[in-house]
Parts: structure tokens; sequence; C-alpha cells
């Protein structure tokens, strides 16, 4: 069961400021266990954020990026209300998500 | 047994070190043979065991027994004895660093 | 050896200076406030409470990036995943809460204690550990993740509480004690450094790329979500990482040299804040 997305935002004027943090093992698939057998590969290939809907950034991401990765960004032209989400899809087909609302 | 703490394979660091240091070989200067190999294997087990005893056992002296284990099985004498000289100079240096610590702490306590 | 000896009697006339002189029993009272003078003289700008950041306090460049990840710090899931640990009732009855006594879960500050019938200083990690026992559950592997997120969860509800012990008066804690006060100043590992030699003598200098952070902080913002480990690990983890560094052979966790070692660092941080779990380097 793939834990929730947590998930921050900051709404100053128009701009809101999201943070958010993505428990998730990322693993390259290089590395090895104690017995010396690869670990399999598990990463996050793509996370989409949405502003009411909207989606509004797509990143692609791959096993360079670390463990429980943290990402950030800023929404123009927001206000309070608003919902926010953050979700991504994995190599192997997991899903998770969280969200948001502006106050 | 490697410990790896830091993800830092120390033999392979270890046996660089060895490449590139000088050989100190035996004292006659003959030619080194399995057996005196193994005497000095013997030796620095020997001294890793009284300097773990203090709680001095260096990380450097197991990595150097087993550098030196793997040569000789290797048929590379001269390279295992200079990995089990290493291991037992080491294991000895372990056990002085014990018995002048003993005392020596002491004078590294602040005092207002 | 008598060449020791000699050297060692020349050197102690030569050098007989009541700031080298060590004493070879000293009140552990003593030896907290030659601990505070050394470190107000050391750094006289910096309050010894903000020691309690480590490295954080002493240099700008690294305060500053450090506060941005504590906007959203990594130890948060850890809390999370210890928030639901300790809040499982035990197979046996009881809880952690029930366990751990008043004020649970806020008790970091009542560890590492000396436990007189035991024999032995008790950590939090311990601790944990016999509550789980008493409640019918397996003892948790002391250098795995979950007594991590369970020592996080307790460390983030104890923020703010000060360490504030002292010594018992009974043999067994004062030998815990002058253990731990040994071990910190005797010099190991190849390379030959005592923990003083990093963290008294050069606290404040650069080693290589890091600078090193003042003793009196050390005890207070554990345990650690390190971005070298990528997980919460413990301060015994950090006391391992450091011996290995300096090439002397790291102990398990919780062992009892560790134990008194903690024993000793946290007394010597008495008066200050608890402020873990933190997010190092």
């Amino acid at each position: 069961m793939a834990k929730p997305v947590k998930i921050r935002a900051k709404l100053k004027g128009e701009v809101a400021s999201v943070k958010s943090l993505m428990p998730h093992p990322m693993e390259t698939g290089a590395r090895k266990d104690p017995e010396g057998n690869l670990i399999a590969a598990h990463y996050i290939e793509t996370v989409t954020c949405e502003h009411n809907g909207e989606v509004v950034v797509v990143a692609d991401w791959g096993p360079s990026v670390s463990k429980n990765p943290y990402f950030a960004f800023e929404i123009l032209s927001a206000k309070a209300g608003d919902n926010v989400k953050v979700s991504w899809t994995d190599n192997l087909g997991e899903t998770s998500s969280g969200e948001t609302t502006l106050k | 047994m490697i410990t790896i703490v830091n993800g830092a394979v120390r033999t392979l660091r270890v046996a660089a070190l060895l490449l590139a240091g000088s050989f100190a070989g035996l004292a006659n200067g003959a030619q080194p043979q399995a057996a005196d190999v193994t005497a000095v294997i013997e030796q620095a087990r020997a001294s890793l065991a009284q300097a773990r005893q203090l709680g001095h056992g260096w990380t450097v002296t197991p990595d150097y027994i087993e550098v030196a284990e793997a040569a000789l099985a290797d048929k590379r004498l001269d390279d295992a004895l200079a990995a089990a000289q290493r291991a037992e100079l080491t294991a000895r240096q372990a056990v002085v660093q014990a018995e002048t610590e003993a005392s020596a702490w002491q004078g590294r306590v602040p005092s207002s | 050896m008598k060449m020791n000896r000699i050297a060692c009697a020349a050197l102690t006339a030569i050098l007989a200076c009541p700031l080298l002189a060590g004493q070879a029993v000293a009140d552990p009272a003593q030896d907290l406030a030659a601990f505070r003078d050394l470190y107000q003289n050391r750094f006289p700008d910096i309050p010894l409470a903000a020691h309690k950041d480590g490295a954080y306090a002493l240099d700008e460049a690294k305060r500053e990036q450090w506060l941005e990840m504590e906007d959203f710090p990594p130890y948060e899931i850890a809390v999370d995943d210890g928030a639901e640990l300790y809040g499982e009732t035990f197979p046996g009855g009881g809880s952690y809460g029930e366990c751990l006594g008043e004020g649970a879960p806020a008790v970091k500050q009542m560890y590492p204690r000396f436990d007189v019938s035991a024999g032995q200083v008790v950590t939090l990690q311990m601790a944990l550990n016999d509550c789980r026992v008493k409640g019918g559950l397996e003892p948790l592997a002391y250098d795995g993740e979950e007594i991590a997120a369970l020592a996080a969860y307790v460390a983030m509800e104890s923020r703010g509480e000060l360490i504030d012990f002292a010594i018992p008066d009974e043999p067994g804690a004062l030998a815990a004690y002058e253990s731990g006060k040994a071990f910190y100043y005797t010099r190991r590992g190849q390379l030959n450094f005592a923990c003083s030699s990093c963290h008294l003598q050069n606290a404040g200098m650069m080693l290589r790329a890091e600078r090193l952070s003042a003793a009196i902080g050390h005890a207070t913002h554990w345990p650690v979500y390190r971005g070298k480990w990528e997980r919460v690990g413990s301060l015994h983890r950090r006391f391992q990482e450091c011996n290995v560094q300096v090439r002397a052979e790291a102990l398990d966790e919780q062992s009892e040299t560790y134990r008194n070692l903690e024993y000793f660092l946290t007394y010597m941080n008495n008066g200050m804040e608890l402020n873990g779990p933190a997010s190092r380097k």
C-alpha cells in the first residue's frame, strides 16, 4: 500500500507555494542486498500536479531521484479555497497522491 | 568479513596501499614461504584479539588479514607477507594505544 | 613500560598547569562546569543554548540550507510511522503510553538514566523494547527502522523539554559515567583521534568540507534523519560511524560501552533543550 503524498501550501497574494514530500523507496535497480542480489527497480516515473483539477505540472522522473523525494513548485494566480493535488505513478504501476485546500 | 558501515569497501583501498607502499620482507632477506606468512597472520590475529579485548580494535587490521589470506591462497607470497606484516603491526600499535591511553586520556579533560 | 612512566612523570611536572592536568576522580558537576566554560570561551558570541543546532549554529550558509529543509523535513515520514507504531495496543495488554509512564510520550528527557536495580544505563530505545517485551511483543532490532521511527515520534513529542538530571550518588552510576567519560577522551583507531579531538579541541573548525560541531549540543537532537543514511538513525549509529571514520572498530548499537558514552554525553548536555528529531547531512 503506497503511502499518501504529504503536501503543504502557503498562499501569498496570488502566488501559492506548494511543497510535497513523497514517501517512496526510489530503488534504482542497481543496488544489491546483503546477499548480493539486485534489488528490483522501483521508482516514480511521473508526477502530476493539479490546480482545481487542471494539470499544471507534469514531471518525468527516473532512478536518479533520491528516496522519499521532496518536490516544490509555485502556482501563479491562485486564491483561497483552490484545490491543489500532487500525484505520482511508478514503474510498477503503483500510484498515490495528496491534496490540500489553499487558505 | 568486511564491515561496511559507510558503504566503503576498505579492502580495495588497503590492497592499493600495499602496492604503493614499500615492502619489508623477511628479516634475513630470504624468499618468504607459506609457513612464514601463516606465522605472521597468526601473530596478527593474536594481537588483534588482545587489542579488541582492550576495546581498541582497528578496522584496518582485519582488512589486512583478509588481503593476506587472499594473497596466500593465490600464492602471491610477497604480497601476502606484506599484508600480514601490516596486519601484525597495526594490531600491535592498537595494543600500545590502549596501554598508553589508559592514563593519557585524563590529560584531555577540561578543568576550570 | 618504564620509559612511558618516566616520560609521563616528566610531562606532568612540566605541564603542571590546571588547564591541562586531568583529575583522577572528578565530580561530574565540576566536569560539567568546566565543559560549559570551555565552549563559552571558545564561542563567546554564541549562547550555549544555540549549540543544540550543532554545526548550524556555527556556519551561516549551512544554517540557511538546513532551515529550508526544516520547512518540510524528511524525518516527518518516520515520525508518522512512529506515531502509528506507538498507538498500537500490546497483545498482552497495555500500551507504550501506559508503560513509559507519566508525561508519555513526552519522555525523552528521562533518558538515558541509570537503573540501579538493573545495574546499567537504560536508553530510550531500551525502554521502548522493554515495554514491547512486557506487552508480549518481540523486541525490535536496535539498528532497524521501526525503533528509529518510535524514537523519532517520542523525540518530536518531547521537543522543548530540558535535559536535567543528576548522576545518582551510587557506585554503578558513577562508574557508568566515568566509563563514558574515559571513552570520550581516549584516542582510538589508526587515526588516533578521541571524540574530544574533533568536538572539543577543534569544534568550529573544518574537517574536509564539514564544520565540526560542539559536543555541548550533541545529545539534544537525536534520532536524526541523516541524508547520508537516507533514513532516521540513532546516536549510537553515529558513534559507530565516528569510530569507523578514525578506523576504530565499531560496537553494536545499545552496547554497554555506547550506553555509558551516551550517559556521559547527555550529562554534559544538562540544561540544553531537546530539539529532535533533526535532519542532518
